[in-house]
């Protein structure tokens, strides 16, 4: 049996690379991607931690972030659609529309 | 901490899902019924309906 500091290593690799994903690109995509990364990997905490403790919840509140996360990325790209529509890219350096 | 493996079949976690978290799978379907309606409503904007 994989022991669960192994997951929750290889779960706090990934939510770093989504943190320098997220902070470092500038394309929406990739962003986007980074993102759908973070998530992952807080979904692979709650597998980890539901099987070391026996405990259902954390498989059911999976669910509940994968359903989130589609919810998320449905309106995100939607935005990037009507951002493209204005302003020819999806440079998030160009969105500077509610910069204050 | 319990000792073994850890067993969750799909009954399981399903009567899981449909029993105790009823009230949230519901406002997770509201939730991506609104997702649905905003991605329409977002993507949509500015294309003449012919």
């Amino acid at each position: 049996m994989i022991p669960t500091q192994w997951f929750l290593i290889l779960s706090a690799i990934l939510f770093a690379i989504g943190v320098c994903g997220v902070l470092t690109r500038k394309n929406g995509i990739t962003i986007f991607m980074a993102i759908e990364l973070m998530v992952n990997a807080v979904n692979l905490t709650f597998l980890a931690y539901a099987r070391q403790f026996h405990q259902l919840h954390g498989l059911i509140f999976v669910f509940f972030v994968m359903a989130i996360a589609a919810a998320e990325a449905a309106v995100g790209l939607a935005i990037f659609i009507s951002l493209f529509h204005h302003r020819e890219t999806i440079d998030v350096d160009e969105a500077n529309l509610m910069r204050w | 901490m319990p000792a073994g493996p850890f067993i969750a079949d799909a009954r399981t976690v399903g009567v899981a899902l449909f029993e105790a978290y009823i009230f949230p799978f519901e406002m997770v379907s509201i939730l991506l019924l609104a997702a649905i309606v905003g991605a329409l409503v977002l993507s949509a904007r500015g294309v003449q309906a012919s």
